[in-house]
């Protein structure tokens, strides 16, 4: 019974993560700079790690990054990026996780701080050229804002769900 | 892990931007060392390289639009001094020419709607990750 119950509340939010970032990849950013989201999505993985594991937390991320390439743009340039993101991104909060010091805050900003390092490093691969990582400080000073967004998002929504309903048992 | 912000985040958020940014130092010192020997000017012409040049022979280079289908219209590119221009195109914006001079490793002149790339290769390139 509580397999289940787990199953099914990591299938909805994982869905919800799906969506919403789909949905702001809809949304244009008034931002001259180009490759920048909100990463909503992010909200959710923080709420599954409150709630959850640091498994479930991860494993959340690797279906998010396959089930978000197999739905858009197939296994071509964009899931590369958002892979290598994806594997920076959560081997650095749970790094941070593990030391227990931050709070959610903190793990939200390293996070999108890493996601935008990794994605870089693979821009540069795939375009054969390093000098792309000079648009580094560009984009993680717009993660830091994203991440604090991502952050106060999280806790609103943990703040107001009633606990039993997203508290992921294992 | 606790829902209010507290000092350590300063400090994980401090630290993970000086990381960030040694990186991005750490990347342009390596390829700043790169930037000596024997200097060969790449021209890229729809994704593919089309010429290579000496970067230390100063000459000028004109591009056809009957040879390259993807030009707007003729294009001149001067390598004078040991530098790279974009002298003369088609384009809507100008940008490539606008930039000028460039005597760098791996600062390309990027030209898009012309489908162009110059850029300056040193001895060490980073072609090893994947060939073009």
């Amino acid at each position: 019974m509580n397999k289940t119950n787990k199953l099914i509340k990591l299938a909805i939010l994982l869905s919800f993560a799906i969506v919403l970032s789909y949905f702001e990849s809809l949304i244009p950013l008034p931002i001259p700079f180009p490759g920048i989201r909100f990463g909503l999505a992010n909200s959710i993985g923080l709420i599954i790690l409150y709630m959850g594991s640091k498994k479930d937390y991860l494993l959340f991320n690797i279906f998010k990054v396959f089930i978000m390439a197999i739905l858009r743009n197939g296994f071509g340039t964009a899931f590369l990026i958002g892979l290598s993101g994806m594997i920076l991104s959560v081997s650095f909060t749970l790094l941070i996780y593990k030391m227990n010091k931050a709070s959610i805050f903190g793990l939200s900003f390293v996070g999108a701080i890493f996601h935008s390092l990794g994605q870089m490093i693979m821009v540069s691969i795939i375009y054969n050229n390093i000098y792309l990582v000079n648009y580094l400080p560009i984009l993680i000073t717009f993660s830091i804002i994203t991440g604090f967004l991502t952050a106060f998002i999280a806790v609103l929504v943990i703040n107001r769900v009633p606990d039993r309903l997203l508290r992921i048992d294992s | 892990m606790s829902l209010k912000f507290n000092r350590s985040d300063i400090f994980i958020l401090i630290a993970s931007i000086i990381l960030v940014i040694s990186f991005v130092i750490g990347s342009n010192y390596l390829t700043g060392l790169t930037n000596k020997g024997d200097l060969k000017v790449d021209i890229n012409i729809s994704g593919r390289i089309a010429y290579t040049y000496s970067l230390n022979e100063d000459r000028i280079i004109t591009l056809k639009k009957d040879d390259h289908p993807s030009l707007l219209g003729d294009m001149e590119i001067e390598i004078r001094d040991n530098k790279v221009r974009v002298s003369k195109e088609q384009s809507p914006l100008n940008y490539c020419s606008k930039q000028g001079f460039v005597d760098k490793v791996a600062r390309p002149i990027i030209c898009l709607p012309n489908e162009v790339i110059v850029i300056i290769r040193g001895e060490i390139s980073f072609d090893w990750v994947m060939p073009s």
